[in-house]
């Protein structure tokens, strides 16, 4: 019997494999039980573990919900009757519709942001207590976008600015990200594998003093939570 | 050194359900911290932002007042979602001139709303099983399936052989397998 290839498996379904590999590895899936075992094992996985990332793909924001009314009256439709929605969708990609009014609604054809990947509701530390943050994290496909809405912050003093971080709690692992506006809010970019590595948000009031490292004076601070935990 | 030992692997199943079915007030707060970013971001796609939070929130009191119905043996995130789904509904039924994408609301009515809920609810419990795994394992599969690299740029990445890469994805998935086989995700 030919080596074992439990190590191959996901290369196998993932379409990794060379035309010789793929042969060799079928030809021992054939005759080794323990194999086509762990390929059972492999195959579950591989199609759990792709199910749960399409989910989180399928549940991307919704374009804006708005609550303004149309100008151009479309027929009405009650929300209940599946087989209707399905004939309406099938007969009108782009379909305007009605829900639960007298006639007035409509479709807005945006194209969907990135997914949600996580969020972090963020509590005052050093700093008043009715200042909060709220960060959601964007899943591109390599990238996590971080968008960072505050309220409640006082201004920074002169020479001084707020700053965001990521932060490992365990380990205190810090890492810079950007400043925070004026306004309180920011958006950053972060490599998947690195946001990957932080499991919570820092805001801190640095000094305009030329020393990049974190001030020990946090304002902010909050988990984060992914969306499929 | 490779580390071998799968913490998940060996764990009770989830005895959420049942905790809430005991009354246990500390199993809610588990729930709504294990599962409310989950539940906003689904009921974030329907309704308009000003409503959201409040069916979220409408979600856990009824969960909390329906938990005698909870059946230990189904998965908690799917009966929550259950919930909000039904919130949702009667919110967009309650509310006048609201806009929704169409498309998207074929995931919330009908039979197609409920075949949504139960595979964010897969999504969700599969998530959690990679999250159990120990951390060389779950880095490796995440990498790999969420962020679409491939097993040389995993090694890249790591700073590792790819020989590792290929153990840790293995192991991996050995015990998500074994653990979704056994029905302890849920």
């Amino acid at each position: 019997m030919t080596e074992h290839c439990s190590e191959e498996l996901f290369d196998l379904l993932s379409g990794e494999l060379d035309r010789e590999a793929t042969v060799r590895v079928v030809a021992h899936l054939r005759e080794c039980g323990k194999c086509t075992d762990e390929l059972v094992s492999v195959a579950v996985t591989h199609g759990s573990l792709r199910a749960a990332r399409r989910a989180r793909e399928e549940l991307s924001p919704r374009p804006d919900i708005s609550m303004e009314p149309l100008s151009v009256a479309q027929p009405p439709l009650g929300i209940s009757p599946h087989r209707r929605f399905r004939r309406l969708y099938l007969a009108t990609a782009a379909a305007l519709i009605v829900l639960a009014g007298a006639g007035s609604a409509l479709f807005l054809g945006r194209p969907s942001p990135p997914p949600v990947y996580a969020l972090a509701t963020l509590h005052h530390l050093d700093a008043p207590t009715d200042a909060a943050g709220r960060v959601t994290v964007r899943s591109t496909s390599r990238v996590k976008q971080m968008d960072v809405v505050t309220s409640g912050l006082p201004p920074a003093p002169a020479n001084h600015y707020y700053e965001v971080w990521l932060l490992q709690p365990q380990t205190n692992k810090m890492l810079p990200v950007g400043l925070l506006s004026p306004s309180g809010e920011g958006t950053y970019s972060v490599a998947g594998a690195i946001m990957a590595q932080y499991s919570a948000v820092d805001i801190s009031l640095q000094s305009n003093d030329g020393n990049p490292v974190h001030s020990t004076d946090s304002v902010l601070r909050g988990t984060v939570v992914p969306t499929f935990s | 050194m490779e580390q071998i030992e799968l913490t998940s692997a060996t764990a009770p199943v989830d005895e959420l359900a049942a905790r809430l079915r005991a009354g246990d007030e500390r199993a809610l707060e588990e729930c709504y911290r294990r599962h409310g970013p989950l539940v906003r971001s689904y009921v974030g796609r329907f309704v308009p932002r000003d409503d959201c939070e409040d069916i979220v929130q409408q979600t856990f009191f009824e969960l909390w007042r329906s938990r005698s119905r909870l059946d230990p043996a189904r998965s908690v995130v799917a009966f929550t979602l259950g919930i909000a789904r039904n919130r949702a509904i009667d919110q967009l039924r309650r509310r006048k001139n609201v806009v929704v994408d169409v498309s998207q609301l074929r995931d919330l009515v009908g039979e197609d709303g409920e075949v949504f809920v139960e595979r964010l609810a897969w999504a969700a419990d599969v998530r959690r099983g990679l999250d159990s795994l120990v951390n060389e394992q779950r880095e490796a599969l995440e990498l790999a399936y969420f962020e679409d690299l491939t097993q040389r740029e995993i090694a890249d990445r790591l700073g590792i052989p790819i020989g590792t890469v290929k153990a840790r994805m293995s192991r991996g998935m050995h015990h998500l397998a074994e653990r979704i086989e056994k029905g302890e995700l849920r």
